[in-house]
């Protein structure tokens, strides 16, 4: 009798404690992996939202901003905000898969300075704008992607390292920007977009290193306006 | 013969006492051991599951001069709501360590007053650390203009 009573007692175990249990952390564990399958997805998305971002003023003298948004992902894309320098404008603007959309009338202080302009998306993407820098001078507005100086740094293709491009010109223009060679690399590329029509000196560092720049200066015109710099830090 | 001891009867019900005592006692045991297994359990994953849905970017920095504070804008775009910490290192330092809450979908400035490295005339270079309080990191850096 108690033989019987001690299996029951057993079987009444196995069924209201043991089984409940394993099929509790089943449904746990289903649901993780949902929420994991989930975010993957999430961050699948945000690495394909894709827009290109072109920031114009409506006119020369104009406080107010447009940006043009052109879709180049298959997932739609919501904007959420537009940066001007350390101005922040929420927007929200929801522009379909391939599609294009504008983001009109920014009104902005107009001051003589550069401006530089770029949307965030609610996945958590940031774009600049192809035509930064704006400028804003006492002739209106200029800037946009007409001149570019293209700096080459010539390298061994050993190691990684670093190398610090200046590109000074005419109305205080700086522009610093860190260039990395990695391994197996002979050379890297700086880009950099300058806006007025003058002369520009580049200068390119390694650490304290100078490292000789050819030509050390270019003049940026209408009639030439992409030059390419060498820097040879060839060991 | 004059035999003493238990009849089979009383040594069954015995035995069943004992039986069934020491098996509600088991039960009992069980029960509440397999609940609390369940609710901690339940709890971890439920914490997994929010360390994994934590997704968070530095949107922007600005660097005032005059008051030496670098300001940082961290959106939340994530799935739950986040605490986070802001170490900055380079040529100067400087840390907001005060859990500072962000919820999801929020953007939010944060403060980080700097002390220029030693030996450092001006501050340029930056790297800015983000540490959440569910151990997730987020790196920036930033060039002083």
């Amino acid at each position: 009798m108690s033989t019987i009573l001690g299996m029951l007692i057993f079987i009444g175990m196995l069924f209201t404690c043991v089984i409940p249990l394993f099929l509790y952390v089943n449904q746990v564990n289903t649901f993780y992996n949902r929420k994991v399958t989930e975010m993957t997805q999430f961050d699948q998305d945000r690495e394909k939202e894709q827009i290109d971002v072109y920031a114009y003023p409506l006119s020369q003298s104009s406080n107010e901003v447009n940006v043009y948004i052109k879709n180049r992902s298959p997932l739609s894309v919501k904007i959420v905000r537009v940066w001007i320098n350390d101005d922040k404008f929420d927007r929200s603007i929801e522009i379909p898969a391939m599609g294009e959309g504008t983001i009109e009338s920014i009104i902005i202080q107009l001051e003589t300075k550069p401006f530089y302009i770029k949307v965030m998306t609610a996945r958590g993407n940031t774009f600049s704008s192809y035509t930064n820098p704006l400028y804003y001078t006492e002739n209106g507005w200029s800037g946009g992607m007409g001149f570019v100086i293209q700096v080459v740094i010539l390298a061994n293709p050993e190691a990684t390292r670093f190398f610090k491009v200046k590109v000074t010109g005419p109305s205080s223009f700086t522009y610093e920007t860190q260039v990395v060679k990695r391994p197996h690399e002979s050379s890297c590329l700086a880009v950099v977009t300058v806006t007025l029509v003058g002369w520009y000196y580049v200068t390119v560092n390694e650490g304290l290193i100078s490292i000789p720049v050819t030509p050390e200066s270019v003049y940026v015109d209408f009639s030439e306006p992409s030059h390419w710099v060498y820097a040879n830090a060839v060991k | 013969m004059d035999k003493k001891g238990l009849s089979p009867v009383i040594a069954s019900i015995l035995l069943c006492a004992a039986t069934l005592t020491v098996g509600i006692a088991a039960w009992s045991f069980t029960f509440t051991a397999t609940v609390n297994l369940e609710k901690s359990y339940s709890k971890g994953v439920r914490e997994q599951i929010e360390v994994i849905s934590e997704r968070f970017t530095v949107e922007h920095v600005s660097y005032d001069k005059v008051a030496t504070t670098l300001h940082v804008w961290l959106y939340n775009f994530g799935k739950v709501d986040i605490e986070v910490d802001i170490y900055v290192e380079g040529d100067a330092k400087g840390q907001n360590a005060t859990a500072t809450p962000i919820a999801y979908g929020e953007l939010v400035r944060v403060d980080v007053p700097l002390t220029a490295g030693e030996g450092v005339l001006s501050i340029i270079e930056l790297a800015i650390k983000v540490m959440s309080r569910r151990q997730n990191f987020v790196y920036a850096t930033y060039v002083v203009p």
